[in-house]
């Protein structure tokens, strides 16, 4: 019912002119009820109710707010992108690329996560412990400097000029934040990103029809591929369980999380430990020895969409990926990178290793395809409002 | 040698610890020694931002800047404050009160911004803050005592709630989770592979942080890079104190573009040194501090 006027209210934005927007928008029934009642989330079957900040609530004018800006090349410094650019739907969220190119063209150190599900995450990044909430992830990408990706570091006045310039935002800002008589600021810029970014929840897959109860919805061979998931032979499960494929996730009723991060042999330079400079995970932030290497564990939704894979988009494929956890841990015979992961001292001590057959692994790509969420990638809510 | 350093360095963490205590306790002392104290003094503690004996100036061409005498323009040139105190000619340590004025200065905290926006200075604003503005009571003052750095119970918060001048997305490390302490940044001319400028960043920042904020948790730097500066031998009421851009990059390579961003130590040993940090242990080390000082 709420999703729907919505939608509705979403529509009637795009249609309408800038100065008509603004007369329905203040007449618009579903934003009566986001000034009174709490958010209604549309949750797939078993899903928890994600948590947000006591500072933001969650609204529908918000979330489309959100939307807007998600999508919005002004959020750049040269306009040439937004943050859709390197997090496409289709892809759930990724750009297909080992490693993200920024908008002035820097090579990013690590490749685009997937945006599925993250209103879950207890930590953001590929491992950065600081980062504990969307709205302070979301100052990254857009102010950062080292690297640049939005650029925007230093024109957050100029960004506010920028927003105000287009007609649809002024009446769109007021209506979200009623309470102050000048909405369009940065903060209010990061909280109806976050917004949107926490309804961006994958749980419609095949894999999820067949676990809520039709024994149909998945084939045999990905039935299978599951058990061999959950094996104690392959231990997948331990970091990519759940149900978002992942260790780490905070919820209503589930409010701290650990931050867990692994080393998964992915490097050994040297046979010290070490990992390539600028891709070595939390020990970046911390500077402890033992936090060498460690990353997050990425959830496994649509993980057949999102190749290439692991933090520095090393493995072009999910035989790459299997291959790695197969020799628990990748040697690298020559070059700079050059060392054998399997033997990295703060290796996870999960990683064990494994045989496949032909027919095992078959079975887990059947399963992996049967994370894909075809609603999620083409949901109609997440799409870039601004085209025609 | 080693030895004389280290015992320096205790006499003013212990000097440090006295005037961690002297706010409250101070007040007594001073009623008590002084007949009738005049009201607070309004005070403006004046910098001079320098390069060398020269000026400092957006869009100005320096020529022989750092290790390899190459000539430079600057790009940047900013220094968070903090816990300023003004050193009585009895020692005693006072602290100068900042005037809450919106834009430069908040709660202990104050910003000097000694870049235009001009000329190369791509990085701040056009206003800029050669002054601490505060009060105190009145007192003959001799000496100058502050941290460079945002402190750290402000440093590790949403920036987008925060006021001027914590606010600043370039003074910020989003990836970090805290502010830029110090910004020290030039275009270095280069002639190889062609003529052309490379910017050289000297970024101070607290690294070696853990714990989560939004978890309740505090977040505790193992290495705060926040140094200690203590002047003494001048009226910091109306002596103005030099903020020497080129002493921090004397020893820098500053045609390279890696530069310091507080991590690596062939770009930042010699640049810590120069503010009084020691960049392999992350203490505190003011026989090495070169940024301030007292010009005749």
């Amino acid at each position: 019912m709420l999703i729907a006027g919505s939608l509705a209210w979403g529509a009637c934005g795009d249609a309408s002119s800038a100065v008509s927007a603004d007369a329905s928008i203040a007449d618009d029934a579903p934003l009566a009820i986001d000034g009174g009642l709490p958010y209604v989330w549309d949750l797939p079957p078993g899903f928890p109710e994600p948590l947000v900040p006591a500072n933001n609530p969650m609204s529908a004018a918000k979330v489309e707010l959100g939307r807007r800006l998600f999508y919005e090349t002004r959020m750049s410094a040269n306009r040439t992108y937004s943050c859709a650019s390197c997090h496409d739907q289709a892809r759930a969220f990724t750009d297909g690329l080992a490693r993200a190119i920024g908008s002035t063209g820097q090579l990013h150190p690590r490749s685009s996560m997937s945006l599925a599900n993250v209103g879950y995450l207890g930590r953001f990044a590929w491992g950065n412990p600081l980062l504990t909430e969307l709205e302070t992830q979301a100052v990254v990408p857009i102010f950062g400097s080292e690297p640049v990706e939005l650029g925007l570091m230093n024109l957050e006045a100029e960004l506010v000029v920028r927003l105000r310039g287009e007609p649809r935002y002024p009446p769109l800002f007021a209506t979200v934040f009623p309470d102050v008589t000048d909405p369009i600021t940065v903060e209010n810029v990061v909280k109806a990103i976050a917004s949107f970014e926490r309804v961006l929840i994958s749980g419609r897959a095949p894999f999820d029809r067949y676990r809520n109860g039709d024994p149909t919805a998945i084939s045999d061979a990905a039935k299978r591929g599951y058990d061999l998931f959950n094996s104690e032979k392959l231990e997948c499960f331990h970091c990519h369980g759940g149900f978002n494929f992942q260790d780490v996730n905070k919820y209503v009723g589930h409010p701290t999380v650990e931050a867990r991060f692994h080393n998964t042999g992915l490097y050994n330079l040297g046979g010290t430990g070490a990992y390539p400079a600028g891709g070595e995970g939390v020990y970046e932030l911390t500077g402890i020895a033992s936090d060498m290497g460690r990353f997050r564990a990425p959830t496994l939704r649509n993980i057949a969409v999102t190749a290439p894979y692991f933090h520095d988009g090393s493995a072009a494929t999910l035989d790459d990926v299997l291959d790695h956890y197969a020799a628990a841990g990748r040697t690298i015979a020559t070059g700079p990178d050059a060392g054998n992961g399997a033997l990295n001292p703060y290796k996870d001590s999960l990683i064990v290793g494994f045989t496949l057959t032909a027919d095992e692994r078959a079975a887990l790509h059947a399963f992996f395809d049967s994370l894909t969420d075809d609603s999620f990638l083409t949901d109609p809510r997440f799409t870039d409002p601004w085209r025609p | 040698m080693t030895r004389a350093l280290t015992a320096t360095f205790v006499v003013l963490i212990a000097c440090g610890d006295a005037a961690d205590r002297a706010g409250p306790d101070a007040a007594p002392a001073i009623d008590a020694g002084v007949d009738a104290p005049a009201g607070p003094l309004d005070i403006r503690i004046q910098f001079a931002p320098k390069v060398g004996a020269a000026a400092f100036a957006c869009g100005q061409r320096y020529a022989a800047m750092g290790d390899e005498a190459t000539a430079i323009t600057p790009r940047d040139f900013r220094i968070y404050v903090h816990d300023v105190q003004l050193i009585r000619e009895d020692a005693v340590r006072v602290p100068l009160v900042l005037v809450q004025d919106g834009t430069w200065q908040y709660q202990n905290v104050a910003l000097l911004d000694f870049e235009d926006f001009t000329g190369g200075c791509a990085d701040g604003t056009p206003e800029t803050n050669t002054v601490i503005h505060g009060s105190a009571p009145a007192a003959r003052y001799t000496g100058l005592a502050f941290n460079v750095g945002v402190p750290e119970a402000m440093n590790h918060v949403d920036l987008t709630a925060q006021p001027a001048p914590l606010n600043l997305t370039s003074l910020w490390w989003s990836w970090g989770l805290g502010h830029i302490h110090l910004a020290i940044v030039t275009h270095t001319e280069i002639t190889v592979p062609e003529p052309a400028t490379n910017d050289h960043y000297i970024h101070l920042g607290s690294l070696d942080c853990v714990g989560a904020p939004q978890n309740g948790e505090t977040v505790a730097c193992a290495r705060p890079n926040r140094p200690y500066i203590e002047l003494r031998g001048f009226d910091p009421t109306s002596h103005p104190i030099v903020a020497d851009f080129g002493a921090v990059i004397a020893r820098s390579k500053l045609t390279t573009s890696a530069g310091c961003h507080s991590f690596t130590e062939d770009t930042c040993a010699y640049p810590f040194d120069f503010v009084g940090l020691n960049w392999f242990t992350g203490s505190q080390t003011p026989t090495t501090q070169r940024l301030f000082r007292i010009d005749p």
